[in-house]
């Protein structure tokens, strides 16, 4: 009873802090239409050679949005002193730390996941790759942030923050990265990208059973 | 359950490896081992490098770029090897307790750096005259440099703590998480490599002469001997820093 | 299994009405360190139900170590800490205690009564709203429930965050872990904390309280450790 009564009291309480603050899930879209607008003045125009790269540019962009929401999965309540109370918790941390990102993952997933077909049209790719570039994001986003979670989790008692999250992280995402943006790119090669999304499901499945674990381990040892 | 664990608590009590888990007890070790290393590193890389350069026959269609490989190999083989065993020390400083164990794991991860460096800078050498380009995102190459910013973040992360203690345990954390992430990393690239491009040309593909393997043998055991020596030589520089004010190591460093 | 547990439990509070899960704390040859360096070592005490152990010593002496490691937030380097109910079956200190430190944990984008509610149900606390109402009452600050938690000043924010302390169903139910209450108090404030803390002792709970200031509390019982 009381394991349900935490982890739905922490799912409601990421939950509520979405809806009250737009800045967390505005921020990161900025970021992103940010990102994706920058390419294009960098490489030029031609819709040929934007379609070339828009399927790349546009998954780093929604990995490098998941990543500045990192810091809100433990850093702020470090700062507030709220993380204690997570952390005196008899309930399993590893079940509490899940339900947090479960909520962040459909709060921020949901958003970057909206956003990823429009800034697709900035690339001139079909709507079928963008459909599909979408789709990609949305099992992206929640082992991204998993993984991210337990350098989050390291950090959170850290000198060096971001740039040593972006270090720590972002060679982890790279199998993510691969075949994220390779279903689309199936897709867009007219092939069938099913063995890329199911590799997709595999990693999520691996990362929602190790990642709780290692961060709540790596809580633990930054806090202690 | 519990009982085994006793039974092999009593079976290792008393063992000489548990007497040089303590720093005191392993630094004139590792002070012997250090000096070996380096004797056998100079000795078999002399000999290693005079058979590759001078002794073995020059490659029928890589010429004499191929020699390359004698560094390049080894260095390769030394970076996979050493990530494995920074991350067993890591996982049994993580359950052991262990002080010494974090140690060793610190001291192997420059070692391991250095060995990506080499084994990148020396492909690229060979890259440039076989293939026509310095770089190519072929999966062996791409890996060896995930492998290094792998390293990277690990010697960052136990840099990033002023609690020396929970920088030990972080970073044996990142390093066991690495440790599961590298095949999965390693069989993506693989993939991902396949998908982009045809398979790329490879050395070694030809029949190799025996005075090569052999060359590239002892090439291979003079890696592993500097990196031993390199390693316990760090090592010692860090038990001297975290147990300064001990009274044995006043004695030993006398 | 959880719930099996936590069924029973609940269960048996409804029978018998009140159980007080901590009537004892007992520390053996406490030792704590920090990055490598021993901050105390050998502490050991006994304190029993309706007792206010107070935490003396110097800055730097580990007294908020100590209060961490007996809320279950650190691990001792060497020792125990038992917490133990009437019956003497042993609690996780997360059943026992509650800790308030420097911090206010609370979230300045939510309300107040959002905040306490997470504050309960991560504690374990069934938090009705009556409890939660009553707790802000007694620290007169009712009117707040539903404000947001940064719009507030500095000493309603404290009474606010303080207020999760009251939420446990029965007063005496849990110990109480505070690092330094007093700081940033008004002397009202003050006093009423003080009041709370002679209340909560009376009921049957043990307090354990570091501070630099002297506030006179009306204890049953008082232990003093020094570190």
């Amino acid at each position: 009873m009381s394991l349900r009564a935490a982890t739905g009291a922490v799912f409601r309480r990421e939950m509520q802090l979405f809806a009250r603050r737009k800045s967390d899930w505005a921020n990161p879209i900025v970021f992103f239409l940010i990102v994706c607008s920058l390419f294009p003045f960098a490489v030029g125009s031609e819709s040929e050679k934007l379609k070339l790269i828009g399927i790349g540019v546009i998954f780093v962009g929604a990995l490098l949005a998941s990543m500045l929401s990192l810091p809100r999965l433990f850093e702020e309540d470090a700062r507030d002193g709220s993380l204690e109370l997570m952390l005196a918790s008899s309930e399993p941390l590893a079940v509490l730390i899940l339900a947090r990102i479960t909520a962040l993952s459909l709060g921020l997933g949901a958003a970057l996941t909206v956003a990823t077909p429009v800034f697709a049209l900035f690339y001139a790719l079909p709507f079928d790759v963008a459909g599909m570039l979408a789709l990609s994001v949305a099992l992206a986003v929640p082992t991204l942030l998993l993984i991210g979670a337990i350098a989050a989790a390291l950090l959170v008692s850290a000198r060096g923050g971001a740039i040593l999250t972006a270090v720590l992280v972002l060679p982890l995402t790279i199998p993510t990265l691969i075949f994220g943006a390779g279903a689309a790119l199936r897709v867009l090669n007219g092939q069938s990208p099913v063995a890329e999304l199911a590799l997709q499901g595999a990693f999520l499945l691996l990362a929602l059973a190790l990642c709780p674990l290692a961060a709540a381990a790596a809580l633990k040892i930054s806090t202690d | 359950m519990a009982r085994t664990e006793q039974q092999s608590n009593d079976k290792f009590a008393g063992r000489w490896f548990w007497r040089y888990a303590a720093p005191a007890a392993f630094y004139p070790l590792a002070g012997k081992i250090e000096k070996i290393g380096w004797v056998l590193a100079v000795v078999l890389a002399a000999i290693g490098l005079y058979m590759g350069f001078f002794v073995a026959p020059t490659d029928a269609t890589q010429g004499e770029v191929y020699r390359v490989i004698f560094i390049h190999v080894p260095a390769a083989w030394m970076t996979m090897v050493i990530y494995l065993a920074m991350a067993f020390w890591a996982g049994t400083g993580l359950v052991l307790g262990t002080r010494l164990s974090f140690m060793m794991s610190h001291a192997l991860a420059p070692t391991g750096a250095i060995m990506a460096v080499v084994a990148l800078w020396t492909g690229s050498l060979w890259g440039r005259p076989t293939w026509g380009t310095y770089w190519v995102w072929d999966a062996r190459i791409t890996s060896t440099l995930i492998l290094f910013f792998l390293y990277v973040g690990y010697m960052a992360l136990s840099a990033a703590f002023d609690d020396k203690k929970k920088g030990d345990r972080a970073s044996a954390l990142i390093a066991l998480v690495g440790a599961i992430n590298v095949p999965i990393i390693y069989f993506s690239v693989k993939w991902w490599t396949t998908l982009h491009q045809g398979s790329s040309v490879r050395p070694g593909s030809s029949s190799m002469a025996t005075t090569m393997l052999w060359a590239m043998l002892i090439m291979t055991f003079a890696f592993w001997a500097y990196c031993v020596a390199a390693a316990m030589h760090r090592l010692r520089t860090q038990i001297i820093e975290r147990e300064a004010g001990a009274a044995w190591l006043d004695g030993a460093t006398k | 299994m959880y719930c099996g547990y936590c069924v029973g439990l609940g269960g048996l509070q409804g029978a018998r009405g009140f159980v007080n899960p901590c009537s004892s704390l007992r520390l053996e040859a406490l030792a704590a360190e920090r990055g490598g360096k021993a901050v105390f070592t050998d502490v050991s005490v006994n304190v029993e139900a309706r007792t206010l152990l107070r935490v003396l010593g110097p800055n730097g002496a580990g007294k908020t170590t100590l209060l961490r490691i007996l809320a279950g937030l650190g691990a001792p380097s060497a020792g125990s800490v038992q917490w133990r109910a009437p019956d003497d079956s042993e609690r996780s200190p997360n059943e026992a205690a509650m800790f308030a430190g420097h911090a206010n944990a609370m979230n300045e984008a939510l309300t107040v009564a959002e905040n306490l509610s997470y504050a309960a149900a991560l504690a374990g606390i069934d938090c009705t709203p009556m409890n939660l109402r009553r707790a802000l009452t007694q620290l007169g600050v009712e009117k707040l429930i539903n404000r947001r938690f940064g719009s507030l000043s500095q000493g309603q924010r404290k009474r606010a965050s303080l207020a999760r302390l009251l939420l446990r169903a029965q007063a005496g139910e849990r110990a109480w872990l505070l690092d330094e209450p007093f700081v940033a108090l008004d002397t009202d404030t003050q006093a009423q904390l003080a009041a709370l803390i002679g209340e909560e002792l009376a009921a049957g709970a043990i307090v354990v309280l570091t501070s630099h200031q002297a506030v006179a509390i009306n204890a049953p019982k008082m232990q003093e450790l020094m570190l």
